[in-house]
């Protein structure tokens, strides 16, 4: 067992000993069961989905079986963990080992003040808006946009992140930036993930309904056909929702020197609610550049299109389908038919 | 006889006529902080702030989902439908934040306020009493306000 395992069963422990403490505790579907009195809430969400690629032989899936471990110490110390199960049980089989198995996230976050907090341990890298909340009951396809997934930037980092929140011209503005080392704080870390990272992320409030973001990266990866090449991500993204409308879109541009692995991508969503708690998704994504996935290089120009309907008849749970199509898609994004159940527990 | 008839007529009618004209934020007594305007009210009903400058942790409280006045609250204050802010709670919970505590009335929240600190919390002007401390009004549109005796206590 690696450190990294120790450390996070110890804090499961440490949680679970201050429960036993306490007797009363509440459970409320999609917040999880709380214990007041340990400051302790558990939760997590169930993704199943279903793919219907063109040219393959469909698949379903248990995608994610996240576990959530939130505990307050005190007024000013948050500890969260997420443990997750991912794509452990399919129609091709079943597989509960440390291939399937990942610390996603577990940190500590200091409130040093009303303004600034920090926060170490392992967390979501904030480019743009879909990383950060790219759990399925929260998004509205089953499939994650091509510039969000981990062969443009990984999707997690190790190290210290500072966070401030200020208040401008009765907007918020807040500024984050973090440091990340996978290579030596993630013994348990996934194919494609940091060497190390530098990076800032602000994002805006236009309008109260209204954000804007800026995210800058410079990152090594550990990847071998990265690895002796720094990048440098620069992403702009902007999000606005009001009354059940919601357009989204982001922008991505990722260098790296000798024109290896440059790529530029960008995807445009709209929701529009339809009544009875359903809305129609419509989302187009294009990306150019030289894309490395499952080891395999390819320089493309991709677009695509996804067509979609959800339905979110309780607010933890949705049932999404959905289907993509375009040009020159074929490796990194086949077309076909995708379906998922997803909720909050 | 006749004095009794009319001062509980007076007591049963003056109140179905009063009219909750404004949304009054509230903390404790005791708090500290002076200076509040909408913008930090909202971050801390949204918990997007959650402690003050003295590094203690902000409590706010919410109605009941079904109370009217959390719908007026959500809808002056916060400008979302609760509708929409099911959506943003969803996200918190993601990201191991909860929403803020519920009482069922209006008491309870002068109850609630009184009793904890650092609580934060609102009550329709029809509810003032001096046991908490008024840190901001808002002014209800004709359309929103309403009869005291509808409000839920």
């Amino acid at each position: 067992m690696t450190s990294f395992q120790k450390c996070t069963l110890l804090f499961c422990y440490s949680v679970l000993a201050m429960a036993e403490q306490s007797i009363n505790y509440n459970y409320h579907w999609g917040r999880g069961l709380k214990i007041p009195e340990a400051n302790l809430t558990i939760g997590g969400y169930a993704h199943f989905s279903y793919e219907n690629f063109e040219r393959q032989s469909d698949i379903a899936k248990i995608d994610d079986l996240s576990l959530f471990i939130t505990w307050n110490p005190s007024s000013q110390l948050h500890l969260f963990s997420e443990l997750e199960f991912e794509d452990a049980v399919s129609t091709e089989g079943t597989e509960f080992s440390q291939k399937t198995f990942f610390v996603e996230r577990l940190y500590a976050d200091i409130l040093i003040n009303e303004t600034f907090s920090l926060r170490l341990g392992k967390f979501l890298t904030p480019v743009g808006i879909w990383n950060t909340i790219h759990a399925a009951p929260l998004v509205w396809t089953t499939t994650r946009p091509l510039i969000t997934e981990d062969f443009i930037f990984p999707a997690h980092s190790n190290g210290l992140m500072l966070n401030s929140q200020f208040i401008i011209n009765n907007q918020n503005l807040e500024f984050s930036i973090y440091a990340d080392n996978s290579q030596h704080l993630d013994p348990h870390k996934k194919d494609i993930s940091f060497k190390n990272a530098l990076g800032l992320r602000v994002n805006y409030e236009i309008l109260d309904h209204m954000h804007l973001g800026f995210s800058y990266l410079a990152f090594k990866n550990q990847a071998k056909f990265y690895s002796s090449s720094r990048n440098h991500l620069f992403g702009i993204d902007l999000i606005w929702k009001k009354k059940g409308v919601e357009l989204q879109a982001e922008f991505i541009h990722r260098r790296a020197p000798k024109q290896r692995g440059n790529e530029t991508g960008l995807y445009l969503q709209t929701v529009l609610p339809l009544g009875h708690h359903f809305s129609a998704v419509g989302r187009y994504e294009f990306l150019e550049g030289t894309h490395l996935k499952d080891n395999i290089l390819e320089n493309s120009t991709i677009h695509l299109g996804i067509a979609g309907l959800a339905w979110r008849p309780y607010s933890p749970m949705v049932l999404k389908v959905e289907y993509r199509f375009g040009s020159d898609n074929s490796s990194i994004a086949q077309s076909g038919f995708f379906a998922s159940v997803s909720t909050f527990f | 006889m006749r004095t009794l008839i009319l001062s509980i007529s007076f007591a049963l009618i003056v109140p179905s006529t009063a009219i909750a004209s404004e949304l009054l934020i509230i903390t404790g007594k005791e708090t500290a902080e002076k200076k509040f305007n909408k913008k930090k009210i909202t971050n801390i009903f949204l918990r997007r702030q959650l402690i003050n400058q003295h590094g203690e942790r902000w409590i706010p409280v919410n109605l009941a989902s079904h109370h009217p006045l959390r719908k007026i609250f959500s809808e002056t204050l916060l400008d979302q439908y609760p509708e929409e802010l099911e959506n943003y709670w969803n996200i918190k919970y993601f990201q191991g934040i909860s929403p803020p505590y519920v009482v069922e009335s209006q008491e309870a929240m002068l109850r609630f306020i009184t009793t904890t600190p650092n609580a934060i919390g609102y009550i329709s002007s029809c509810f003032k009493n001096n046991n908490v401390k008024v840190i901001f009004r808002i002014a209800l549109k004709s359309d929103k306000t309403q009869k005291c005796n509808d409000l839920k206590r």
